[in-house]
């Protein structure tokens, strides 16, 4: 068992130190070589008593070296993403009081960007990037470390405590500002080892790395392989877009992603019979997973054992799990959406109704266990909603918001209780969008829906104003780029004159997606 | 002949450019389309099946490597390969 989530890096590191740790634009490190990269970030971080470290980068290799750097150091690291707008990276700052960062070139241009809002003094640790390209106003108002100074590694790493966070990830929140998710080394220690029993997983495996490291599945992918000591492939940017050929040309072994994206390979032709030989188990979580897609990616992987996960963030990245029957009749499915299975074995759940008395056959699902954190981020009331205890029972349960069925020993996803999406696996809370619509345009009736849905997966977001709003759309459109992941911001905005109502008297969904053509 | 596929691509890209404000001179035809933010993954895919209808081809998404051909100079040296095949 491990305590520090580093811990997983560097046995590896003793065990398999020349094997190849993580490949990044198909420049190869081996375990020796970023471990002595993580050394020389870690010889920076000691030296200062902040909490927090912001990684502010796109999936690079300064990302990877920050993030094992910052665990290595007892710290807690905070995601940032370069695709965000600016705003949103400031309130997530904000918000943490992040005053350490690693940052990439990517992440500089932002910094660049917002550096007369971050505190005096702040600390920017470049291991990449060289002295020339610091603009000199940074360097007077912020202490810099970048390639040429930081020279000194070392190899001695501290152990934290348990509870300890090893990461804060910052979900969607319908008051329009997002919430974090505090996430301890035992949670993630947990999930991790579990996994590691159930697959059978070693040092010859070549991991995919699909996610953007500001959703929370990238932890399941850097530390899962490192716990074995195998290999992670960072697929770049722009090959996610036809990533078929990076998964034949580097005999990708294990694969995650989000089904969306599975979705998409199959929608441009990409998963051809038995296309992808090398997979032995290829993973889908984020969103409610298609049966035709698993069948399509089976039918491309034919060695691969499918599974679909499900967990929501506050149980750190995944918590049940379905293994998809190769036979297509023998898939257990709901409204053409796959099961999501079991939970896993050490943690538990329940089904409740609306006044929080337990249900049995369906009911919205909670979770309790070592894999559920403890609540949000310095917001004891958005924590006291969704996290509680029953009477007579000490353990804290975190109500995912998901409503579930319980048949045939296997659960199944119905809905959302709330106004929450997912769209290409990012959560989405529809109230945010139109939070921000209203702030813009003073106007009070904006609804905003995904469409189209096709098994639960949502293509694309489309809002709706009253037609009374005299700001045209595109300054709408322009504004939400501005202010939200991209992401979140609609399709289109649409004009309407009355909104149709059902006979419950709330809008009715299905008769305003009839006018989006 | 390469400036009428040229022609023929910058059309194919006329309603987003619109949609975005831009005009046609604002292109650079060796920068990638993403790059640009012209065009984002899911558009830029379907972008390529436009086209594929357009000059009668057919691409093979899974033998490509899509970092290669994002800018409109690539993607007239994909299409004269094909034609040519």
């Amino acid at each position: 068992m491990e305590k520090n989530i580093f811990g997983f890096f560097n046995d590896s590191n003793r065990k398999y130190g020349n094997k190849v740790a993580l490949v990044v634009d198909n420049v190869q490190y081996s375990y020796n070589d970023l471990s002595f990269r993580v050394g020389k970030v870690f010889s920076v971080l000691k030296k200062y008593k902040q909490e927090r470290v912001g990684i502010f980068g796109l999936r690079s290799l300064t990302c990877y070296q920050g993030i094992l750097g910052t665990l290595a150091s007892g710290k807690t690291y905070v995601p940032l993403n370069p695709k965000f707008p600016t705003e949103r990276n400031k309130t997530i700052i904000s918000l943490a009081d992040i005053e350490i960062f690693i940052i990439d070139y990517f992440g500089l241009e932002q910094i660049i960007a917002i550096a007369k809002d971050l505190k005096e003094g702040s600390v920017l640790i470049c291991p990449n990037i060289i002295k020339q390209d610091i603009p000199d106003d940074l360097n007077d108002k912020f202490k810099v470390y970048t390639l040429d100074s930081m020279v000194n590694s070392c190899d001695k790493f501290w152990d934290v405590e348990d509870d300890h966070h090893a990461y804060i990830m910052f979900t969607s929140g319908s008051t329009g500002i997002p919430k974090g998710v505090p996430v301890s080394h035992i949670n993630v220690s947990t999930y991790i080892n579990y996994l590691k029993e159930r697959y059978e997983i070693d040092s010859n495996d070549r991991f995919t790395q699909t996610f953007d490291l500001t959703f929370d599945l990238s932890v399941h992918d850097m530390f899962l392989s490192w716990s074995v000591g195998a290999s992670l492939y960072i697929i770049p940017e722009k090959v996610l877009m036809a990533p078929a050929k990076f998964i034949k040309e580097n005999k990708i072994t294990v694969w995650f992603s989000v089904p969306s994206l599975a979705q998409f390979m199959n929608k441009f032709r990409m998963l051809k019979e038995a296309s992808f030989p090398n997979l032995r188990y290829s993973l889908f979580c984020g969103e409610a997973l298609p049966k035709s897609i698993a069948t399509a990616w089976q039918k491309a992987a034919p060695n691969s054992i499918l599974e679909n996960i499900y967990g929501p963030t506050e149980a750190t990245i995944g918590i049940t799990h379905y293994r998809i029957a190769s036979e297509e009749n023998k898939i257990l499915e709901y409204n053409g959406v796959v099961s999501i299975g079991e939970i896993f074995s050490t943690q538990d759940y329940c089904l409740i109704n609306e006044q929080i008395e337990l249900t049995k056959d369906s009911g919205e699902l909670c979770l309790s266990g070592s894999q559920v954190t403890s609540g949000y981020f310095n917001n004891p009331e958005k924590t006291t909603e969704s996290f509680f205890k029953f009477p007579n029972d000490n353990r804290l349960w975190y109500r995912t918001g998901d409503i579930v069925k319980f048949e045939n020993n296997n659960l199944f996803y119905i809905s959302r209780k709330d106004f929450q999406v997912k769209i290409r696996g990012y959560r989405i809370e529809l109230d945010e969008i139109n939070l921000a619509i209203r702030n813009f345009t003073n106007c009070d009736l904006v609804y905003t829906i995904p469409y189209p849905l096709s098994s639960g997966i949502a293509e694309n977001l489309f809002s709706f104003i009253d037609s009374n709003c005299t700001i045209e759309k595109n300054l709408i459109l322009k504004y939400l780029k501005d202010n939200l992941p991209e992401y979140m911001v609609p399709k289109d905005v649409l004009y309407i004159k009355e909104f149709p109502l059902n006979s419950n008297g709330k809008i009715d969904l299905k008769k305003l997606s009839s006018k989006i053509d | 002949m390469e400036n009428m596929t040229k022609n023929k691509i910058v059309e194919l890209l006329r309603p987003k450019l619109e949609e975005l404000g831009l005009s046609v001179n604002d292109l650079d035809v060796t920068e990638s389309l993403l790059n640009q933010g012209i065009l984002d993954s899911m558009s830029f895919l379907e972008f390529i099946v436009d086209i594929e209808s357009a000059f009668n081809i057919e691409l093979d998404f899974s033998e490509l490597d899509p970092s290669e051909f994002t800018s409109i100079e690539n993607i007239i040296k994909l299409i004269k390969d094909r034609t040519e095949e």
